[in-house]
């Protein structure tokens, strides 16, 4: 995720990294849990925490490689200008067992409507 | 990480199995590079080793105040500690000392929490200001008056070192500390009702100054503690054990109500010199109120004449003149009356003008060196264990005769925390022939308080097994000692005490150095 899904991205190396972390996500269908305790059990919930982080990890991919243009911390090489006539709207994501599912929600501009950020 | 392994580090680590109801020890050795942080050797254990232990950690940087642990018997931030630092192959890390178990290193910190429920840790303001207000500005010289204080990350390091809290009234050395930083900030309008949850539980510290010397962001917890006592005792609304302390020191000079005239009794027949009266001497030997009264302590100072005069060392005491030097008093929060004790005594010095002044006990050793007024004079001010232990050294103290016994020695605090004198005792000790010396768990700066500092020696009032000299009792016993040795006069009163109500005098006794000495001297 540091190397290819931080803040500058690119659709080919968002696509290797989904690859890798459905990989991780298969591998993780096998992975055990040592402690057994039913107090303070740090093992669990350390594997509970990345259960959801690969989730988590995939939708930020899936719903970043979706978004052809450029906005924020979102900004791919590939597609360096921001497109509000497309993109000016939120991604929302939902569990399937292929994936997330990804739709979108109109943004509601209320006192600051959006400007491109120039310096 | 990318650097070299330095070296292997064996990691002991104290484990608890709930399930079981088990103690028992790990050891891992793990390969430690530069850089890294004990909570980086915990999580290599974590992750290479044993996936079942169990210790709390989130953010790395000392900002969460999650991964507080004993490392090597001393409470720290795993993030925050160095492993090369710390200088030793082998650590002993165990869970928070004083607070209950849950597993492994993680303890629970629901009592320490609940303490902050007592306080109020908001901004107290009339509910019309709040409404009307859109910001409450501050100067910058008004945020540096209480800035320092809010550091802290609720670690509960002081919390599960602090003697006091072994008494659940005592709010703990952090909550007392969040109580003053509302108190010092000029925008809350609460002062009133921030004294009132202190009234009746703030005389339970003993001033060890533990809390402030393991906090991790180096918060002075311990001062808060003396100043918020200072506006307590402006009220007025203080327990009558306190105000009787108080009010003996200004009728007596000393707390405990005996007569001025009677300060020279302890040496009646020994002969001692007294200053203005008498003649002057090098060595001003400081005797202090215990000593000079407390019918138990005036051994000591018997014993430190015999001492001296073994030595061959010109002496003399200010007599009738010495008046308390306030340390108690200063530390239950009357300021004015120890100043007003600081400028008798310090006339008194100027006085005598002798080349060095030696005390029996640390803390007016610690009162006379280190607090502003006496400070200001730098007056030479030793305890007589360094100025023991240098004639140890120049071999000018000869025992004659064995002590035979298995002896412990508790460090007092204001002579160890306050002031880093841990050896010069130890010296003296292992001079003695026969004595056979033992160290408790908790030893040097990691000692446990006897509970008789800053007027608790006077004001005690908690049951037995909320008593700190009951629980250092047991650590003393715990090591099969016959002696307890210490270097104080309110340390040996207290565990005395301690002794009694543990009904242990057929095992162990409790004996100043000095009293151990002169029985070895010819």
């Amino acid at each position: 995720m540091n190397d290819k899904v931080w803040i500058f991205r690119t659709g080919d190396g968002l696509k290797s990294a989904l690859q890798e972390i459905r990989a991780l996500k298969k591998r993780f269908e096998n992975a055990r849990v040592e402690d057994k305790g039913a107090q303070f059990n740090t093992g669990l919930e350390g594997a509970l925490q990345l259960d959801f982080t690969l989730d988590l990890a995939e939708v930020t991919i899936a719903s970043g490689l979706a978004r052809t243009e450029s906005r924020g911390a979102h900004f791919r090489r590939d597609y360096p200008k921001r497109d509000d006539t497309n993109w000016l709207k939120h991604t929302l994501a939902y569990h399937t067992s292929e994936g997330p599912r990804l739709e979108y929600l109109p943004v509601t501009i209320t006192k600051w409507p959006p400007v491109a950020r120039t310096y | 990480m990318a650097s070299k392994v330095e070296k292997t580090v064996e990691l002991t680590i104290q484990r608890f199995d709930p399930e079981k109801q088990r103690r028992y020890l790990s050891s891992f050795k793990v390969p430690i590079r530069k850089g890294m942080t004990l909570l980086d050797a915990l999580l290599y254990v974590k992750d290479n080793f044993d996936g079942t232990l169990a210790f709390r950690s989130s953010c790395r940087m000392g900002i969460c105040g999650s991964c507080g642990v004993m490392v090597n018997g001393k409470p720290m931030l795993a993030c925050y500690t160095q492993v090369l630092q710390l200088e030793s192959d082998s650590i002993l890390v165990e869970p928070l000392q004083g607070m209950t178990v849950i597993k492994d290193l993680v303890v629970d910190l629901d009592a320490f929490f609940d303490t902050y429920k007592r306080i109020d840790s908001l901004l107290i303001k009339p509910e019309a200001a709040v409404k009307t207000a859109t910001a409450f500005a501050q100067a910058p010289a008004e945020l540096r008056r209480y800035w320092d204080l809010t550091l802290c990350i609720k670690c509960s390091i002081c919390y599960s070192a602090c003697p006091a809290a072994l008494d659940d009234r005592f709010l703990g050395p952090a909550t007392y500390m969040t109580n003053y930083r509302f108190i010092r900030d000029s925008r809350d309008e609460g002062q009133e009702t921030r004294l009132k949850p202190m009234e009746e539980n703030i005389w339970l510290c003993t001033s060890c100054n533990s809390c402030t010397l393991f906090c991790p962001k180096e918060i002075e917890c311990a001062g808060s503690i003396v100043d918020e006592r200072g506006l307590v005792v402006e009220t007025g609304s203080i327990p009558k054990t306190v105000k009787d302390v108080l009010e003996s020191v200004v009728k007596y000079h000393n707390p405990m109500g005996m007569h001025p005239s009677k300060r020279m009794e302890w040496a009646k027949d020994l002969n001692v010199k007294t200053f203005p009266e008498g003649d002057q001497a090098d060595v001003l030997a400081f005797i202090g109120c215990a000593p000079a009264y407390d019918p138990r302590t005036q051994a000591i100072a018997r014993s430190l004449v015999s001492v001296l005069r073994n030595l061959e060392v010109d002496f003399t005491t200010l007599g009738t003149e010495e008046w308390c030097s306030g340390d108690h008093v200063m530390r239950l929060g009357e300021r004015g009356l120890f100043e007003m004790l600081a400028e008798h005594n310090i006339s008194m010095f100027e006085k005598a003008a002798a080349k060095s002044v030696l005390t029996i006990c640390p803390h007016c050793f610690n009162t006379l060196k280190n607090d502003a007024p006496y400070r200001d004079k730098q007056f030479n001010v030793r305890h007589y264990t360094e100025f023991l232990a240098d004639a140890v050294g120049q071999g000018r103290v000869q025992p004659a005769k064995a002590f035979s016994k298995r002896v412990t020695f508790h460090d007092p605090c204001f002579l160890g925390k306050r002031n880093g004198i841990y050896e010069a005792p130890r010296q003296i000790l292992t001079a003695i022939d026969g004595l056979e010396l033992v160290e408790m768990k908790r030893n040097r700066e990691n000692s446990f308080c006897c509970g008789g500092g800053a007027g608790r020696t006077w004001t005690e009032d908690s049951t037995p097994e909320k008593r700190p000299n009951v629980d250092r009792v047991r650590e003393a016993l715990s090591v099969d000692a016959e002696v307890i040795a210490t270097a104080c006069p309110f340390c040996v009163t207290t565990l005395e005490d301690a002794v009694k109500v543990l009904d242990v005098e057929d095992k162990i006794e409790v004996k100043d150095i000095l009293e151990i000495l002169k029985d070895t001297l010819k």
